[in-house]
C-alpha cells in the first residue's frame, strides 16, 4: 500500500510538531507527513502543492473551535476539495464539533495526549470514512430519537387545525396582539382563544404550551415544511 | 505483544463473506487483529460475545430473524463496553441510523475494500466511531433541526434551570427554588437564554421540549 500523505495545520509550531511526530513516527511507515502550516493561507498553499490525502487541522485556542481553525477548514474544503479534513477538538462538547463538520470537516476527533493514537483514525479517513469521537456520534444520533408518547399523539389528534395553528403561534413566542392580527380577530378574542387552547392542552401558561409543542414534535413539522414555503 | 492484538467476533449469515473476512483479518502481516469466533445466526450473537469477550463485534444487519439489528441492540444492552461495528450490503442510510440508534459504535458498507477494514476497526476500539459520509450528512441535518443543538452543551445546573423555566415558573419562584435573590435568578435565566441562542423564555421552553428534556 502507498504511504498516505498528510498535512498538519495548527495555530503554533509547538502544537503541530507532536502531531507530525506521532503520525509519521507512530504509523510504521503507513503515513508520511509532508509538512506543517500555521494559518489558513499557508495551509491552503501547502495542501494545494502537496495534494495530501488527509489534512489534519487542530482547532486549538481558548475560543474552541477557534475562528482561525474553522476558517482554515472552510478554505481547504473550498479550494482543495479532494483532501479529507480531520479536525482536532480539545473537548467532547458537541456544538464546536458540529461546527467543524458543517464547515467541511470529514472527521472530528478529540486531540489525544499521544498523537500516535491518531494513526488508525487518519488512515480510516484516508479510505473515505468519516471518523467522529464517540460522544459526538452519541449526541448526533440522540437528535434522531423518535418521540414516543401516546398521550402526545392523542393530544395532536384531538385539536382541530385552527387550534394547531394557534398553538404554533404561541410556541413561536407571538404576543396576543400579533396573534390577533394573524387571525383577523380582536385582541380580546385572541386572548380568549389562547386561554381556551391552554385549557385544552391542560397547561397553565404559554411557556408550558411552548414546551409541550416542542415535546410533541409540533415544531419539527414547521421546520420540515419551511423550505417548501 | 498479545495485548496489542485486537480481538473480534463475526456475526454474518453469508459464510463466504464471513470466512473471507476471517481469513483476511487473521493474515494481516502486522498481526493487529485476531478473529476469535464466527456465527451465522443472529440469535447466537450474544452467546458468542459472552463466551469470547471480544473488543469488537462485527455484525451484518441483513440476516434472517431475529436479524442483525436485534443482535446489535442486545449486545450493547448487555455488554456496553464491547464495540459493535454494523455492516450492510446496501447503502440504506435509514438502517445505518437505526443501527447507531440501537447502540452500534460504527457502520461500514460491505463494499469497503477488505484491506481497508483494519484501521477503522482499530480506530473504533480506541473510541472513535467510523461512519460513511452520507450518514453523517443526515445526522448533522437532524441535529441542526432538533432542539438538541441548543441544549447539548449546557451544564447540569443549566439544564436544571432550563427545566424550571420550561415548567413556566416566574422569576420569583425560580429564585425561591434556587435559594437566591430574584435579581440573581433573572440574571441566570438571561445567561441561560444567551447560551442557548434564544431571546425569550417561550423559545427556550420550546427547545427544551424538543430536546426531550421534559420527558421524565
Amino acid at each position: 500500500m502507498d504511504r498516505v500523505k498528510v498535512v498538519v495545520s495548527a495555530g503554533t509550531e509547538a502544537a503541530a510538531r507532536p502531531l507530525e511526530d506521532g503520525l509519521d513516527g507512530g504509523s510504521n511507515g503507513a503515513i508520511v507527513v509532508e509538512g506543517c502550516a500555521f494559518d489558513a493561507r499557508s495551509t491552503v498553499e501547502l495542501v494545494r502543492r502537496v495534494r495530501p490525502t488527509v489534512t489534519v487541522i487542530d482547532l486549538d485556542g481558548s475560543d474552541e473551535p477557534s475562528k482561525a481553525g474553522l476558517a482554515t477548514i472552510r478554505e481547504v474544503a473550498r479550494v482543495v476539495p479532494p483532501t479529507r479534513i480531520v479536525a482536532l477538538c480539545h473537548s467532547s462538547d458537541a456544538e464546536p464539533s458540529v461546527e467543524a463538520l458543517t464547515a467541511g470537516a470529514h472527521g472530528v476527533l478529540i486531540r489525544p495526549a499521544d498523537a500516535a493514537e491518531l494513526v488508525a483514525p487518519v488512515l480510516a479517513a484516508a479510505f473515505g470514512h468519516c471518523v467522529l469521537h464517540r460522544p459526538l456520534l452519541g449526541a448526533l444520533v440522540g437528535s434522531t430519537a423518535p418521540r414516543d408518547s401516546n398521550r402526545d399523539d392523542e393530544l395532536l389528534e384531538s385539536l382541530n387545525p385552527q387550534y394547531m395553528d394557534l398553538w404554533r403561534m404561541v410556541a413561536d413566542g407571538l404576543e396576543t396582539i400579533q396573534i390577533a392580527e394573524r387571525l383577523y380577530v380582536s385582541e380580546r378574542t385572541a386572548k380568549r382563544l389562547v386561554a381556551s387552547l391552554l385549557r385544552r392542552l391542560k397547561v397553565a401558561n404559554r411557556i408550558q404550551a411552548a414546551a409541550l409543542a416542542g415535546q410533541t414534535g409540533l415544531l419539527d413539522d414547521v421546520r420540515a415544511q419551511a423550505p417548501g414555503g | 505483544m498479545d495485548d496489542n492484538v485486537l480481538t473480534v467476533v463475526l456475526v454474518d449469515d453469508h459464510q463466504l463473506f464471513s470466512r473471507g473476512l476471517e481469513l483476511l483479518l487473521n493474515t494481516d502481516p502486522e498481526r493487529r487483529v485476531r478473529v476469535l469466533a464466527r456465527t451465522e445466526h443472529a440469535d447466537k450473537a450474544l452467546e458468542l460475545v459472552r463466551h469470547h469477550r471480544p473488543q469488537v463485534a462485527i455484525i451484518d444487519l441483513v440476516m434472517p430473524p431475529p436479524g442483525g439489528m436485534a443482535a446489535v441492540e442486545e449486545i450493547k444492552r448487555h455488554y456496553p463496553d464491547v464495540c459493535v461495528l454494523a455492516l450492510s450490503g446496501n447503502d440504506d442510510v435509514g438502517s445505518a441510523v437505526g443501527a447507531l440508534r440501537n447502540g452500534a459504535d460504527g457502520f461500514l458498507l460491505k463494499s469497503s475494500e477488505p484491506d481497508e477494514l483494519i484501521p477503522p476497526l482499530l480506530a473504533m476500539a480506541a473510541g472513535v466511531s467510523v461512519v460513511p459520509p452520507p450518514v453523517i450528512s443526515v445526522l448533522v441535518e437532524s441535529w441542526s433541526k432538533s432542539g438538541q443543538r441548543s441544549v447539548s452543551d449546557l451544564t447540569g445546573e443549566e439544564l436544571d434551570l432550563l427545566r424550571l423555566v420550561a415548567a413556566g415558573l416566574e422569576s420569583l419562584e425560580i429564585a425561591e427554588r434556587l435559594q437566591v435573590s430574584e435579581r440573581t435568578a433573572k440574571q441566570r435565566v438571561a445567561g441561560l437564554l444567551r447560551r442557548m441562542g434564544v431571546t425569550t423564555r417561550v423559545q427556550a421552553a420550546a427547545l427544551a421540549g424538543r430536546a426531550g428534556l421534559l420527558v421524565s
